[in-house]
């Protein structure tokens, strides 16, 4: 039977998921550590909303992305309470993915993240270049001075930027959710109802 | 400021200042930046707030400005976009500093949200120091069996593996205790909840939230009238 969009989401946002949720907002705060001891230029701030689309499905990641920004912006940086929209796409675009089977094969866990990087700069860019005018105090700042400086708009800069480096940033993140999904133990990964990976 | 506001009137305050940001004047920008920065030398807090503006808000502003009044473009851009993201930004930091993560928790009980998204709101603060905690136990574990983070460019991305997935797996295992507990506890009864304590609105809050729209929505008209 056919659930409804109200029922889908109740059954996505209680029991087991509820606190798998919650532990995706945590795995999506501590990534900024991980990169830094790890030293590498990637955020990787939606490994957790990918997961959690993969195991508990696409609302419950959409929660998971919202809350994850929410709670960056209280503890870590009130801008990042802007950013709440991308999440919200990164969740919902994980949890579609996960529906289609796509975590079956790394090919296509790799085509994807490019795509979702794709999606996450056109979501993204608008944001960013509306509050911040192009300006984050980031790395990839240069690349929008660059593009400022060769005669591009705002908006088209900040665009270019993110369709530079969302893509590497989103695939990394999904070719790690991918390897941690097949790294699981079954007995772990059956306790999930709502799982579209086997 | 020194006062406990409702998060509802917190939330007014902070819509109020995106409509001047979005719809007001350079000048009633400028008069609600200094309005920001009396009430930011208020609150409790005032010496994070102050250092939160002088860190972050404050030279992303003048960069915004530096930038956007360079490759030809007029000055007023420039100041445009450097008050936009001020007026943006800081009331945020205000709220957040002035209030404490009780106030929320309080105020959240009052909102109409169901129960379990209230749960995973406290319940996501909780774990995200106990994660901090597991991810410094990992790493200093595996830094004891031999881990070096400090390899070529190409085996970077392996080494984030030995610190995740242990962190995940522990995360997950939490997690589920916690789903246990969780539903044992029964809290998808459809039962209403009492609890000890609430927040509740003030004459103070409601006048306030009441000054607030009202002035936001004559800003919003103003726009769409004035020239």
């Amino acid at each position: 039977m056919k659930q409804s969009m109200k029922e889908r989401f109740r059954l996505q946002t209680t029991g087991a998921a509820l606190p798998l949720i919650a532990v995706g907002i945590g795995i999506n705060l501590i990534m900024g550590e991980l990169t830094a001891v790890v030293k590498i230029p990637l955020y990787l701030d939606s490994v957790g909303t990918i997961f959690i689309g993969a195991i508990c499905g696409m609302y419950a990641a959409m929660v998971c992305g919202l809350m994850s920004n929410v709670a960056a912006g209280i503890i870590f940086n009130p801008a990042m309470i802007f950013f709440a929209p991308v999440s919200i796409v990164v969740g919902a675009c994980a949890g579609y993915f996960a529906s289609k089977n796509g975590f079956s094969s790394l090919p296509t866990v790799i085509a994807f993240g490019l795509f979702q990087g794709i999606i996450t700069a056109l979501v993204s860019a608008p944001i960013s270049a509306f509050v911040f005018g192009g300006i984050t105090l980031g790395g990839t700042d240069f690349l929008v001075l660059y593009f400022r400086a060769i005669g591009e708009s705002v908006q088209k800069s900040v665009l270019y930027q993110g369709l530079a480096s969302d893509p590497i940033d989103k695939c990394v993140s999904y070719v790690l959710v991918y390897f941690i999904l097949m790294q699981m133990p079954d007995s772990l990964r059956n306790r999930f109802p709502q799982s579209t990976v086997r | 400021m020194h006062r406990t506001l409702h998060p509802l009137t917190s939330l007014c305050f902070i819509l109020f200042f995106f409509v001047i940001a979005l719809f007001g004047a350079p000048t009633t920008q400028m008069v609600g930046v200094m309005i920001l920065l009396s009430a930011a030398s208020s609150i409790r807090k005032r010496k994070q707030a102050w250092k939160k503006i002088a860190l972050y808000i404050l030279p992303i502003g003048i960069l915004l400005f530096l930038v956007n009044s360079a490759f030809g473009a007029p000055f007023s851009r420039g100041l445009a976009y450097a008050l936009r993201f001020v007026l943006l930004i800081t009331p945020l930091v205000i709220v957040l500093l002035g209030g404490s993560p009780t106030d929320f928790r309080l105020g959240l009980r009052t909102v109409p949200i169901p129960s379990r998204l209230h749960y995973l709101f406290i319940f996501s603060f909780e774990i995200i120091q106990s994660l901090r905690d597991v991810f410094q136990a990992v790493y200093i574990g595996q830094q004891l069996r031999g881990y070096n983070a400090n390899r070529s460019l190409g085996n970077k991305w392996k080494n984030i593996f030995p610190l995740l997935l242990p962190v995940m797996l522990i995360a997950i295992s939490q997690g589920l205790d916690r789903s246990l507990a969780f539903e044992f506890k029964g809290i998808e009864s459809p039962a209403e909840k009492i609890y000890l304590r609430t927040l509740t609105l003030s004459p103070f809050d409601k006048l306030s939230i009441a000054i607030l729209l009202l002035s936001s929505l004559g800003l919003i008209v103003a726009s769409f009238i004035l020239p």
